[in-house]
């Protein structure tokens, strides 16, 4: 068990569009903690504030005024400069996106991508070879896959590849934005179970946006629901799913089918 | 049956989703156009010229100074006058005022784009809307014979069209119009094919609406939008191509005032009387930068998709 | 390979479309061909040989026919003002005209590309990533203008007639300042000295091929004028549409996994997204092929130089349509093949394009 520590920690972060008086408030976060190897969800119907949120952890907010901090380890996502953050993003904080397929480069072979990726980071030759390997067997694809390109290969196997960049970039923090709406349900189960899986064994922090409680309830400790960029409740997976404080999120629970309904 | 498919139009062509309806529609659209004009600076001045060109084109006979001037008179004792006082673009080789002429030449390339732009609209969009429709064979056929046209860069055709037709303005409308029309009818096709498969379409069809009628109720409406852009954006290539004839000599004849024709004309003189060419080069160069910025903003406001193009 | 087979079948049938409206074209020329060609005071006997000889009494069908089976054997007719054959008299001619429509591709790749780039690069917002950064509303400024006149200059390139800037240009640095010369291919009197040896028609590689010092150093000189003035409008319309396409796959989803991955905006946009926006960049290279062998119409007159433009144009004034004929059908073959190759070149650079 690796013992907690806290890999991510937002504190009054708000993300405004817009200056001045026309400021328009996107999203707001009061506080929120994520320890190396936990999984906190997001929650929110579109709109609500969860992706920006999840943006402005990689400092890629563009055009959008960022206040607050949110730290990723020593360092202050909101302050710091450019140059650091290209340096954060990928091999601190990764990005598992929504529309696994379109994220990939069309003109680009798997492998291509991966190898880019790593030599980003320093990471080249025989090392890279082998972290590419590692982490493809690590999310069960095929190292043959790396030959082809994106429109050859599945909506699953784009989002496990995907995944498979943060892995072998070790991440300690990795967004899910919407990791699985694109996917087809028994894909979907496929997915949120690695990710838990790679939660587990790598000590990953996990931040999880989405839409769908059902989705979350599998496998988050922890639960945020946003609405309307502002946080309506906040707490412990268990308590959050099994006695709701807002009517918010007892309207988002009656949404979620039940078996047998 | 027929009296139902009016109730059947489709909403009026590229909704604005962001704006809510209000009561004062015009009032609104009014507002928006504003709010357009003051985001897209250099569209709004681009089409403030263009006004001002195209009112110095209609008013030219009480506007020009020396309205004579605009055709065949001659002053041998005013010849290749500088820039000044009394002239205030100089004079020609046979002493015509030429900002009169300039102005008249504005009157001759916007009669031509015009026409150009109308002729190959109406017979481009007509046959693309038939061809996307139908499908098959129909559109088979059209695309095939589109594409043959479309493997003459237009200048090229109108060139050779021009050749044997007796150079003069008709004939110039009709060369480059018939290079012209098949851009318009393979848009038309793109638009009306994806048309086709909308809902109102299906709708007006089951309840057994006929197939003219659908197309040009239903179709060609819908077809309009993206064919009104390009028309502007195409106006200034039409002025570029049609000064380019003219300096060719295969356009207007002497003593008709033509822009490409007072170039052509006074390219021998360049360098010692430079205005006699600068004026109305300048007059295509501004009226189809012009055109081109005022159409490079239609589109980018008429298709959010390019919104960050802009 | 059906895809491939399709796209052949359907250039043949352009081709073949193309060669028949041409052939309608130069049937409706105004005045007697034979008339033209023997001249005013031919006598009917003469006119009659003549008319035979330009295969002028056959009926219509027979005739299109006849030019059809004579372009694919090679003959094209007989020019009525060279009075040699037109194929030989393009094939002299095209070779000049490509190399300014070379010279102008080149430079609309070279020059466009980049400034497309750059446009998008400072209207994205260059490196800063978020408020204003170092350079505060002074560098949000700057890069407006920045972009801003990379819009208005390719603008302004695309909107400049280009008789008019040859025009411009030749009187400023060849006239005024004699930086280069007026007009011409190379000096002719070198004929004399140092005379050209012809292998491919194109006199640059003629004289680097045969190490024709003199000829090359007078025909580089010559060709500056001509070749920048014909690579205005390629390289606005390629700034362009660089720049649009450019911007538009740095919205794509993929540009934002490049970006958390590690990559700045710059990195993302030469590295990831020009190879997707290439592809309807070289569609676009097609298509300005083929207008600037149009525009070199133009440019040839107001230079001299020896191309298709001058040809035609000196066919046009002499009502010569076996050599319009001729030159409409190469300019228009061109275009076919050149579209044909960047099909094939598409599905190359784009794995999602089979053939």
């Amino acid at each position: 068990m690796t013992p907690p520590r806290s890999s991510l920690t937002v504190t009054d972060l708000k993300v405004r569009a817009g200056e001045g008086e026309d400021a328009r408030l996107l999203a707001s976060l009061p506080h929120l903690d994520v320890a190396a190897g936990t999984c906190v969800a997001i929650v929110g119907e579109s709109g609500s504030g969860k992706s920006t949120t999840l943006h402005a952890m990689l400092g890629l907010t563009d055009g959008l005024a960022v206040s607050g901090r949110i730290m990723v380890g020593d360092t202050d996502v909101v302050t710091a400069p450019e140059k650091a953050l290209t340096t954060l993003r990928g091999s601190r904080v990764a990005l598992v996106s929504q529309s696994p397929q379109s994220s990939l480069n069309p003109t680009m072979r798997l492998g291509t991508l991966m190898r880019r990726v790593l030599a980003r980071h320093g990471i080249r030759g025989a090392v890279a070879r082998q972290r590419a390997d590692d982490a493809l067997r690590d999310v069960m694809l095929d190292p043959e896959l790396l030959r082809r390109y994106p429109h050859q290969i599945s909506g699953g196997q784009a989002q496990r590849f995907a995944i498979a960049l943060a892995v072998a970039l070790r991440a300690d923090v990795v967004l899910a934005d919407e990791p699985t709406s694109a996917l087809d349900v028994t894909v979907q189960a496929a997915v949120l179970q690695l990710l838990d899986r790679l939660r587990a064994e790598h000590g990953i922090a996990l931040v999880l946006v989405s839409h769908d409680l059902a989705v979350v309830s599998r496998i988050a400790d922890h639960i945020v629901v946003m609405r309307h960029g502002h946080v309506v409740e906040s707490g412990p997976a268990a308590d959050v799913l099994g006695a709701p404080a807002a009517d918010y999120t007892r309207e988002l629970l009656a949404a979620v089918p039940t078996l047998g309904e | 049956m027929t009296d139902v498919s009016p109730t059947l139009a489709p909403p009026a062509p590229a909704p604005d989703r962001s704006a809510p309806p209000t009561p004062a529609a015009r009032g609104g659209q009014a507002r928006r156009l504003l709010a357009l004009a003051r985001r897209d600076l250099p569209a709004t001045v681009g089409a403030v010229v263009l006004l001002a060109i195209v009112l110095a084109a209609v008013l030219a006979p009480w506007l020009a100074p020396y309205p004579g001037d605009g055709s065949h008179a001659t002053h041998p004792l005013d010849t290749l006058a500088g820039p000044g006082g009394r002239h205030w673009f100089g004079t020609d080789a046979v002493g015509r005022d030429l900002l009169t002429r300039v102005m008249y030449g504005a009157r001759t390339s916007l009669t031509v784009a015009a026409a150009v732009l109308t002729v190959s609209a109406l017979v481009g969009v007509p046959l693309g809307v038939i061809a996307g429709y139908t499908g098959g064979v129909v559109k088979d056929v059209i695309m095939r014979i589109t594409d043959v046209f479309l493997a003459f860069p237009a200048l090229l055709l109108s060139v050779a069209l021009a050749t044997v037709l007796h150079p003069g303005t008709g004939s110039a409308i009709i060369a480059i119009s018939v290079g012209w029309w098949p851009w318009y009818a393979r848009m038309a096709c793109v638009t009306a094919t994806g048309i086709r498969s909308r809902g109102f379409v299906d709708a007006a069809r089951c309840l057994g609406v006929s197939r003219i009628r659908i197309m040009a109720r239903h179709v060609l409406p819908n077809a309009l939008t993206p064919v009104l852009v390009q028309l502007s954006l195409d106006a200034g290539g039409v002025i570029l191509t049609s000064a380019a004839l003219s300096y060719l000599g295969l356009g207007p004849q002497e003593p008709t005032a033509e822009w490409g024709l007072m170039v052509q004309q006074g390219q021998d003189l360049f360098i010692t009387d430079w205005w006699v060419v600068a004026f109305p080069g300048l007059a295509i160069l501004l009226t189809a930068f012009c055109f081109n910025v005022l159409g490079e903003g239609l589109r980018s406001a008429l298709d959010p998709h390019r919104e960050l193009t802009r | 390979m059906r895809f491939l087979t399709q796209r052949l079948a359907q250039s043949a049938l352009v081709i073949a479309g193309v060669v028949a409206l041409t052939f309608v074209i130069t049937r409706l020329v105004p005045g007697d061909p034979a008339v033209t060609y023997a001249g005013p005071r031919a006598t009917p006997a003469q006119l009659t040989a003549v008319r035979r000889q330009l295969g002028l009494g056959a009926s219509l069908p027979d005739q299109l026919w006849r030019y059809v089976t004579g372009l694919l054997r090679g003959d094209w007719g007989t020019s009525l003002h060279t009075r040699r054959g037109v194929l030989t008299d393009i094939s002299t001619a095209l070779p000049a005209s490509l190399e300014l429509v070379g010279c102008a591709m080149v430079l609309a790749v070279v020059v466009g590309v980049p400034l497309g780039l750059l446009g998008a690069h400072l209207r994205l917002g260059g490196g800063r990533s978020r408020g204003l950064g170092r350079w505060g509303r002074w560098g949000r400024w700057g890069r407006a203008a920045g972009d801003g006149s990379v819009r208005a200059t390719s603008m302004l390139a695309v909107s400049v007639p280009v008789f008019l800037l040859a025009l411009a240009v030749q009187n400023l640095f060849a006239a005024q300042l004699g930086w280069f010369p007026v007009a011409g291919e190379y000096t002719s009197k070198l004929n004399q000295t140092s005379p050209l040896e012809h292998l491919t028609h194109l006199t640059v590689v003629d004289a680097l091929l045969t190490g024709n010092w003199p000829v090359l150093d007078s025909a580089l000189a010559h060709l500056v004028l001509p070749a920048l003035v014909m690579a205005a409008y390629p390289v606005g319309v390629v700034a362009q549409m660089s720049r649009a396409a450019l911007l538009e796959e740095s919205a794509a989803p993929h540009a934002r996994l490049e970006r958390a991955y590690g990559f700045s905006r710059l990195q993302v946009l030469t590295r990831f997204s020009l190879r997707p926006a290439s592809g309807p960049l070289l569609a676009l290279l097609a298509l300005v092929f083929a207008f600037s062998l149009v525009n070199a119409f133009l440019v040839e007159e107001v230079f001299d130089w020896p191309g298709l433009g001058r040809y035609a144009s000196a066919a046009i004034t002499s009502s010569d349509a076996p050599a319009i004929a001729g030159v409409t059908v190469v300019v228009a073959l061109t275009y076919v093949v050149t579209n044909l190759l960047v099909d094939l070149t598409q599905a190359v650079i784009d794995p999602r394009v089979r053939l």
